[in-house]
């Protein structure tokens, strides 16, 4: 029942954060310098036209009253508007782009707890050995290196051996419903999609997955060492089992509550990467519609996208903070853990 | 002060990092003798390759990659301190009264800063800069803002620790009000971490700013800024690599730099989180 509560109350407090968000991104349209009706027309814009976008926009409204209308819209229509480029409503695009990033997401996350979990063991295994110095050196640059700076440099080193650009490649046209290859492929029974697919998603996920994957191999490391060298582990070994039974038996599976908390923070880092690795590789997400948005001054598309992805973020924040929980019981009790 | 120097020489990571960041300063500082052209002079040819006259080539508008890359420093340097002071100065006082005044204050305050931290990453700061537009000064704007509530919930939590001392209670004794508490006693004692913070911080401030030059959001056309050099030459990377060699590893290691001496500093100034 405490955890019961603990969820509840966990979504109580993201009501006024989502609330608070949605203000943020309704507010940026109106730090537009100037008029966002001009921003948006150009400056030789006919005064009628002004006069109509300001009037179908509500921005000859009250502040707070256009606030009000904002939210209404979104939480009624779950969408921000029309984008003025495309005339497409933006919840399409966003529902249409959305899980691109997500599977690159996913790609790059898997890879980034994989990896990042075995550089941290061993590493911890290994203290101030080679094995440490190499994956915590490799993580610190992981860090370090700008996201597109690693992208084109993976671009370099394997083209013209893996494709570029793009889910699949722009000639094959098949039946995307739901937006995701894999779901679509599955669905229509078009299975030799999905290893075309596979080969587009690698160097972006590898790209995308360096800045997590040095994060969890570094609180690994951290949490490992802790471990190694509690009673129990000693016990253990006196028991005289074996050390991989030792570390990955007894060790990891105590290490395992910080790093799991870790891998659910990290997604967030995934979505901001997500809008610089996608447009490096022109992968069709919602990073890359954000940065489209952008370039094409189309505001309402812009707010859409931050909208959505900002949302996205809460939410599976949201989601680490239950697990969390799960895990660890000390939490529920509201104690800091 | 000889004892604290010898302290941060020993520390493999602090001296690595600094001697990074010393060697960013000095090119920074240095940019008007050591890049040996014009930054924006087009005089030469386009796409050369890297020779003793250009050392890393030329772009595609036919200007020293290595002039551009010392003057880009001069533009990294400010963006991280300007923008770092920026965050650290709004951050650092709100950190401070939640955690020393509590109650709805507290919340309040702490509530707006979840709203901020509910942005991933420099998607906020893309935000403010789409719509305020591309300027040097909105780009210091834009990034000081995100990493307002690192610092704000950094200071809270060692304002809640110190808050309880007994150095407190006797100061309040002594008849000291609450400001010269607050700011006289406690917040000298919670240096340390800000000053990790501002240092990691100056390598996040950079490396934010190079994604937003990346995506478009830089600064005015041509400034040398070394994101917006890499997105400018991103069509001929793979003809002319050195183009996107050259910023992009100056963006690296600065960024390395910055965060070799912030790990380092952590260790030296908190002796529990040094590495085991």
């Amino acid at each position: 029942m405490r955890l019961l509560a603990y969820v509840g109350r966990r979504l109580l407090a993201a009501v006024p954060v989502l609330l608070g968000v949605s203000f943020v991104v309704f507010l940026t349209i109106h730090l537009l310098p100037g008029d966002p009706a001009r921003a948006i027309l150009g400056e030789k814009a006919r005064p009628e036209n002004l006069a109509r976008i300001r009037h179908e926009q509500g921005w000859d409204r009250p502040f707070l009253v256009q606030y009000s209308l904002f939210l209404k819209r979104v939480v009624t229509t779950g969408s921000v508007g029309r984008s003025f480029r495309t005339g497409l409503d933006i919840r399409d695009e966003v529902l249409r782009t959305f899980p691109a990033t997500i599977e690159l997401s996913l790609a790059a996350m898997i890879l980034a707890t994989g990896l990042g979990i075995l550089a941290g063991i061993l590493a911890a295994k290994w203290q101030n050995r080679w094995p440490d110095i190499v994956s915590m050196g490799i993580s610190l640059l992981g860090v370090s290196i700008p996201v597109f700076f690693l992208g084109m440099l993976l671009l370099m080193a394997f083209t013209p051996g893996l494709p570029v650009g793009g889910r699949l490649p722009s000639t094959i046209d098949y039946d995307e419903s739901t937006h995701f290859v894999i779901i679509d492929a599955l669905r229509i029974g078009r299975t030799d999609l999905i290893p075309i697919f596979l080969r587009h998603l690698l160097l972006p996920a590898i790209a995308l997955s360096t800045v997590p994957m040095a994060v969890i191999a570094r609180i690994t490391r951290t949490s490992m060492i802790e471990v190694l060298s509690s009673d129990f582990v000693r016990t253990a070994r006196a028991k005289g089992l074996s050390e991989t039974r030792v570390v990955l038996g007894h060790a990891f599976r105590n290490a395992l509550v910080p790093i799991v908390t870790t891998v659910g923070l990290q997604f967030g880092a995934l979505l901001a990467g997500a809008v610089l690795t996608e447009t490096v590789f022109a992968w069709p997400g919602i990073g890359r519609f954000v940065v489209d948005a952008i370039s094409g001054r189309d505001y309402i598309a812009l707010q859409g996208g931050v909208l959505a992805i900002a949302a996205a973020f809460v939410v599976v924040n949201l989601a680490v903070d239950v697990l969390y929980a799960v895990l660890d019981p000390r939490v529920r009790v509201g104690g800091s853990a | 002060m000889r004892r604290t120097i010898r302290r941060i020489l020993r520390n493999r990571s602090a001296t690595i990092g600094f001697a990074i960041v010393g060697l960013f300063l000095a090119t920074a500082a240095l940019a008007g003798v050591l890049g040996r052209y014009e930054p924006l002079s087009q005089a030469f040819a386009q796409l050369a390759r890297p020779d003793g006259a250009h050392w890393l080539g030329t772009d595609d508008l036919g200007r020293d990659v290595w002039s551009r890359i010392c003057h880009g420093a001069r533009v990294s340097l400010e963006i991280g301190v300007v923008s770092v002071l920026l965050s650290a100065l709004v951050g650092v006082p709100i950190g401070c009264v939640a955690g020393y005044v509590g109650k709805w204050l507290d919340a309040v305050l702490m509530r707006v800063m979840d709203v901020l931290l509910a942005f991933p990453g420099i998607l906020l700061a893309l935000a403010i800069v789409a719509f305020l537009g591309s300027s040097l000064v909105n780009l210091m704007i834009a990034i000081a803002i995100v990493n307002v509530p690192t610092y704000a919930r950094q200071v809270r939590a060692s304002v809640l620790v110190q808050r309880e001392l007994d150095y407190v209670s006797a100061s309040r004794a002594l008849g000291a009000g609450h400001a010269r508490v607050l700011f006289r006693h406690i917040l000298p004692n919670c240096l340390g971490p800000i000053l990790v913070l501002s240092t990691l911080g100056i390598g996040t401030a950079i490396l934010e700013a190079a994604g937003l030059g990346f995506v478009g959001l830089g600064l005015e056309e041509g400034r040398p800024e070394w994101g917006m050099m890499l997105a400018e030459s991103r069509q001929h990377f793979l003809r002319a690599p050195w183009v996107v060699a050259g910023p992009g590893v100056a963006i690296t290691i600065t960024v390395l730099g910055f965060n070799l001496f912030g790990d380092g500093l952590r260790d030296l100034l908190d002796p529990r989180a040094r590495r085991r």
